[in-house]
């Protein structure tokens, strides 16, 4: 077993131990008329705070806070666990109240977008490896200036020879517009290859009509749509593993806020 | 240049003296015949015989080609502790001190460049929220007058002075050396750090030899003087320790090491030209075991055994009508001596398991079988019965032959600190990106992007190599190690932004930054040129936690490896 196959254990573990431990301690003290939610109402803000302190810790790389990877750890483990003591202190039950909606709603969003952002982490990085060369994200736009340039150079054709009509009506009509920018962001996402196909096949259907010169400019303009679209693919995936923390990190920090607010009104409350 | 020179398409092909050493950057005098005739006649080199001399690499030539006569001012630093050596020197006339302290004293430090940053507090590095200079590469301009105070400019090198000689031979123990002798050529020969620091005690004339030229001539004198001197003087200084770090001798009495000594050899393999051969074959000659100097050929009767000093070797074995490599060895490993032990336990010899080749340059003590037998048979030593360190690495399971490969051939073998990104776990956050500019000017000191073998990225970042090519050459030790054998760093007070270290580093480590004043304004010099430093990662050493980029990575998916021997990698690969 593996170092980190036994982490996933142990923490998994950590996590259904201590759940059940708290929903016999709510029913316990349910039994002895005490009041449970209260007190797992702190435990919440305790776990909110920490998780939101995560933030904290990688704005503060130069300081000796121990390592960014077992803050992560904690963070999904505290992040799961904080799942059952949520339920435990609503009573599984939709709150009332404005402030109370809106924490509940907002503490559902940032939990489900954090297990969105543990599936897509553990997803996306080995498909990237595997797909196309390793490119930095911001250098995606120079990558296809590049290769829009050659691509445009095969199809005006060499030096001595006339550009192949059938090639420049594929190139203006199909490939013109594919290779302005990054395109087909939706189906890299859903892993779907057709628009590449599509491309490839209006590309290998000009066969027929072109001689052995220009047959190998198509071939090489066919090379430039297979490595654009694996360019594609990385600015998709890659834009997918920045994208899910734009809505994970603001939203935390919406459910600190509400969540302070709920503090105050219910300590209001109770003190009435 | 003109336009038809930019565009043709061959050229001849660069030989070896295309670039006198005379001429080489900041030298532009050239030996006359006059010049080598009294050269020849010097004692240096007037026991040498130059009939021995193949006719390709005359001794005449040798002289023309690879020697240069420096003229130094009294105070002259002409090599500095812990420089990298690539040449060797002959004091013509004049005399010249070597520094005999190594102690951590801070005029000594400012002499060599050096510079000692402590590692930061806690609250210091919280500090650095506040205090740092929100513009990236702030420089405090008079920080850098101060040392530069001490620099002078002697033909187009850069040279550092102290100004005050007498007061360094009352607060320093020194030695002087008077015309007649040699200094540097242990360094120039094992690409080893220079072990102490000469400067000229009045003006001096020296001879300066590039060490190929050094090695043609031990290589090819038949009178043996020179290497009989160079090997003495190794014997003296260094043999008897690096035979103790292999296992075998560590506890031989030191009359049994006298006796042994005068029967190893120091050799030299390979073509290694300072780093742009290296360059060139950490680029397109890699892979080409074919092309690596032959040290000892699988099979052969194992008659020496090969104690590594500097560089590093590859192993390879047959496979069908090619070789797959087996494995690397770096300084202090040994090779043969599990083939002669074994030949001396049965009674008869086995051949090398292994080809061993030099991946560009090797220097290592050559000690004959014959001499470890006869000191098993004497009970000297004793056959340690799990026959040493083994010659071959099993190509384990985690590093597969396709990651070994890639390693070797790409040179990054050569790494004490090599940064390796797992690709199956990095989810490109740039989080250790953004750590390394936070701790370091606001610029990051590596670039999360370089070679990739399946899954593992050797990044662009500082590797702190064994053997750091980017020293050679830095006319002001602002590039230097921490200490003998560790990180190496820059000090950014002398650097003088020559770009020497960057065209140096065969791995791109070293980036040249335009540096800014407070305000945020690129600093210039007085002909409105950019004042440039060399940047790269200094593997945070002054900062609390170690390297922030490795802390930073939330996935565990960035690491720095010591590649000395393939366990850490195979820990990081078996998680
Ligand atoms: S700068 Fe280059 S050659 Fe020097 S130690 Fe770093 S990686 Fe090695
Ligand atoms: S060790 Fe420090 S300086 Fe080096 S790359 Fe990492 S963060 Fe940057
Ligand atoms: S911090 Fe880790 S996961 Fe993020 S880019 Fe760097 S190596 Fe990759």
């Amino acid at each position: 077993m593996t170092h980190f196959v036994r982490r996933r254990i142990t923490g998994l573990t950590l996590v259904v131990v201590l759940s059940l431990l708290l929903t016999a301690a709510t029913r316990l003290m349910e039994d002895n008329l005490l009041r449970p939610r209260t007190w797992l109402g702190w435990v919440l803000v305790v776990i909110v705070l920490f998780l939101a302190s995560y933030r904290l810790r990688k704005q503060l790389a130069m300081l000796p806070l121990g390592a960014s990877a077992a803050w992560l750890q904690c963070h999904i483990y505290v992040g799961l666990l904080s799942a059952p003591v949520f339920l435990l202190h609503t009573g599984a039950r939709w709150p009332g109240g404005g402030i109370e909606v809106v924490t509940a709603v907002l503490f559902l969003t940032v939990f489900c977008t954090g297990i969105l952002g543990l599936f897509l982490t553990r997803m996306i990085p080995p498909r990237l490896t595997d797909r196309g060369e390793e490119v930095i994200r911001e250098r995606i736009p120079v990558f296809i200036r590049i290769l829009r340039e050659e691509a445009e150079a095969s199809v005006a054709g060499a030096k001595n020879a006339a550009p192949s009509e059938v090639l420049s009506d594929v190139y203006l009509n199909h490939l013109h517009s594919f290779f302005q920018r990054p395109k087909n962001f939706v189906s890299h996402v859903f892993h779907s290859t057709k628009p590449r196909t599509a491309l490839l096949n209006a590309l290998d259907d000009t066969r027929r009509f072109l001689n052995t010169q220009h047959e190998q400019t198509m071939e090489q303009l066919a090379a430039c749509v297979r490595r654009k679209d694996d360019l594609d693919y990385q600015y998709a995936m890659q834009s997918l593993l920045k994208y899910w923390l734009f809505l994970h990190v603001p939203l935390t920090w919406g459910l600190v806020v509400f969540t302070c607010s709920h503090v105050v009104t219910a300590m209001a409350f109770t003190s009435r | 240049m003109s336009q038809a020179s930019v565009n043709q398409s061959s050229m001849d092909r660069p030989r070896r003296w295309d670039m006198p050493f005379s001429q080489e950057a900041g030298h532009d005098s050239v030996l006359t015949d006059a010049d080598i005739d009294s050269l020849l006649a010097n004692d240096a080199f007037s026991r040498i015989d130059p009939a021995g001399f193949k006719r390709s690499v005359p001794l005449r030539e040798i002289l023309r080609n690879d020697v240069r006569i420096v003229d130094f001012e009294q105070g002259d630093v002409i090599v500095r502790q812990g420089d990298w050596g690539s040449s060797a020197f002959f004091v013509l006339s004049g005399a010249v001190r070597v520094e005999l302290d190594r102690g951590d004293d801070a005029s000594s430090d400012l002499i060599q460049g050096r510079q000692k940053k402590p590692r930061k507090t806690f609250f210091r590095s919280l500090a650095q929220l506040w205090q740092n200079n929100h513009h990236a590469e702030f420089r405090n301009p008079d920080a850098k007058q101060s040392v530069s105070g001490n620099l002078r400019s002697v033909g187009g090198v850069t040279r550092v002075y102290i100004s005050d000689v007498s007061a360094v031979i009352e607060q320093h123990k020194t030695a002087r050396m008077d015309a007649g002798h040699w200094f540097g050529e242990l360094a120039a020969l094992g690409r080893t750090p220079r072990v102490a620091t000469v400067f000229a005690d009045e003006t001096s004339t020296l001879l300066e030899i590039r060490w190929q030229g050094l090695r043609d001539i031990l290589r090819f004198d038949r009178d043996q003087g020179l290497k009989k001197y160079i090997e003495d003087v190794f014997r003296e200084r260094a043999m008897a320790s690096l035979l103790r770090t292999e296992r075998l001798f560590a506890d031989i009495s030191d009359q049994e090491m006298a006796d042994l000594m005068p029967h190893c050899r120091l050799e030299t393999f390979g073509e290694y030209d300072t780093a742009k051969p290296f360059r060139e074959l950490s680029g397109e000659n890699a892979g080409s075991v074919k092309n690596e100097p032959l040290i000892a050929e699988q099979g052969d009767y194992p008659n020496a055994v090969f104690l590594i000093r500097s560089g590093v070797a590859r192993l390879s074995q047959k496979h069908h009508a090619g070789r797959h490599t087996v494995g690397y060895l770096n300084p202090g490993r040994v090779f043969g001596l599990r083939e002669v032990l074994q030949g001396f336990r049965s009674g008869r010899s086995t051949g090398y398991e292994a080809r061993l080749s030099a991946i560009g340059y090797l220097n290592a003590v050559v000690i004959p079988a014959s001499i470890v037998e006869d000191l098993l048979r004497s009970g000297a030593i004793s056959d340690p019965e799990d026959s040493c360190r083994p010659a071959v690495h099993a190509t384990h399971d985690a590093v597969d032959e396709n990651l070994l490969n890639f390693l070797v051939d790409g040179k990054y073998v050569q790494g004490t600190e090599t940064m390796v990104i797992d690709m199956d776990r990095c989810t490109r956050c740039d989080d250790c990106v953004r750590a390394c500019a936070t701790t370091h000017d606001n610029n990051p000191r590596f670039i999360r992007h370089g070679p990739v073998s399946v899954r593992h990225m050797v990044a662009n970042a500082c590797m702190h190599c064994l053997d750091p090519v980017c020293m050679i050459e830095c006319p002001t030790g602002a590039i230097h190690r921490e200490t003998l054998g560790g990180l190496v760093l820059i000090n950014d007070q002398t650097c003088i932004g020559c770009a020497q270290c960057a065209s140096n580093c065969p791995f791109d480590a070293i980036r040249m930054v335009e540096t800014r004043n407070a305000s945020g304004a690129i600093l210039v010099d007085s002909k409105n040129a950019p004042i440039l430093e060399a940047t790269k990662c200094d593997l945070c050493h002054d900062q609390p936690g170690g390297p922030a980029c490795q802390r930073a990575c939330p996935h565990d998916a960035l690491e720095r490896i010591d590649l000395q021997s393939l366990s850490e990698l195979e820990g990081v690969i078996a998680r």
